[in-house]
């Protein structure tokens, strides 16, 4: 299948999550999807760019769930973030010398591997570097609330938390149709992600879906009402800063701001 | 990253009374890492917990595939005032 043609326009995610961060003209959207068109698939559970390894590309998700990731010697694994489409995984790379974490997939995911010179003609448009910065604050945001999540919520919190989180996420780049997707990952991905251990996670799901605040059907979660799973989890979306979406007087539609 | 695993083991777990049972299971190599996960999960549970009530009791019983109830462990967080207090 043609990437130009899955993820022309604003069918493409990279492009739709800059339009919050910044103001951009015709010939900005150009060079976005320009520099993201050369998608390749890649399989779940694989390293787009493993610790200690010296980077080069930028990794941007066009499809699917990847995450930042550290292993202890004994096995043990710390998931820090989720990428969903449209997020890079790691433009601070190209300033760092050596991956102090690894990256990889949790699903079957698209990546687009954005070369130096490319990052260098986005850095050097400064609409865009705006975008990109407001990308970067949002990534350090969204981690300050995941260390509230894991130092002060309770585990049906914080995974009411997380799920509200995805959800928005998804949602502003046109995903996550019906209030309903794919869990990233499987139940011990979540118990590395929320820093607890697989079999609570299970307790805590079951717990979730028999308050009815959510429903599972194979790994799809569906979020039966939306307000309500945000109150459960006290789920505010400031951190995303999605309505920083002044850019060309657009209504940001799909990220619904309830207070 | 995961050692090849090879049996599922269910874990119903239980907070001061009610139950919850699992219905999805966890795939691992051995009897020793199902009690070591049941054994991990109890002071989760136990930081989930309001601490309004003086008495807490927690508990996981492991099945496996067959239904065969195989471990159960348990934590309890019991407080009392001392006299004096």
């Amino acid at each position: 299948m043609s990437s130009l043609l899955r993820f022309s326009g604003m069918a493409n995610p990279f492009l739709r999550k800059l339009t919050y961060g910044a103001d951009l003209t015709a010939e900005d959207r150009d060079l976005l999807l320009e520099v993201s068109s050369n998608c390749r698939a890649v399989p779940a559970r694989t390293d787009l760019i493993s610790e200690g390894e010296e980077p080069e590309d930028v990794h941007l998700v066009m499809s699917g769930y990847a995450c930042r990731y550290k292993i202890l010697p004994d096995g043990r694994r710390q998931i820090m973030a989720i990428f969903v489409p449209g997020d890079l995984c790691d433009l601070h790379v190209q300033i760092l010398g050596q991956m102090d974490h690894s990256i990889g997939t949790l699903s079957e995911a698209t990546v687009v591997d954005i070369p130096p010179s490319a990052m260098e003609r986005l850095l050097a448009n400064p609409r865009i570097n705006r975008g990109l910065w407001w990308m970067t604050l949002v990534d350090e945001g969204t981690l300050r609330e995941w260390l509230v999540d894991m130092g002060q919520r309770g585990a049906d919190e914080q995974m009411a938390h997380v799920f509200c989180e995805l959800h928005l996420r998804l949602r502003s780049v046109g995903l996550a149709e019906g209030d309903s997707f794919d869990l990233p990952g499987t139940q011990e991905d979540l118990a590395d992600l929320m820093g607890i251990t697989a079999v609570h996670v299970n307790r805590t799901l079951a717990v979730l879906r028999e308050r009815g605040l959510i429903a599972l059907s194979g790994g799809r979660l569906v979020i039966p009402d939306v307000a309500r799973l945000r109150a459960y989890g006290g789920f505010d979306p400031n951190y995303l800063h999605l309505r920083d979406g002044k850019a060309h007087g657009r209504s940001i539609r799909e990220a619904p701001v309830e207070q | 990253m995961t050692a090849s695993a090879t049996r599922r083991f269910f874990f119903d777990t239980c907070a001061n009374g009610i139950l919850t049972s699992d219905a999805n299971g966890l795939l691992l190599p051995d009897p020793e890492a199902a009690r070591l996960e049941a054994v991990k999960a109890l002071p989760h549970m136990a930081m989930d917990a309001a601490a309004a009530s003086p008495s807490h009791e927690f508990a996981v019983v492991v099945r496996d595939s067959d239904g065969t109830l195989i471990l159960r462990a348990e934590l309890s967080i019991r407080s009392a005032w001392l006299k004096g207090a």
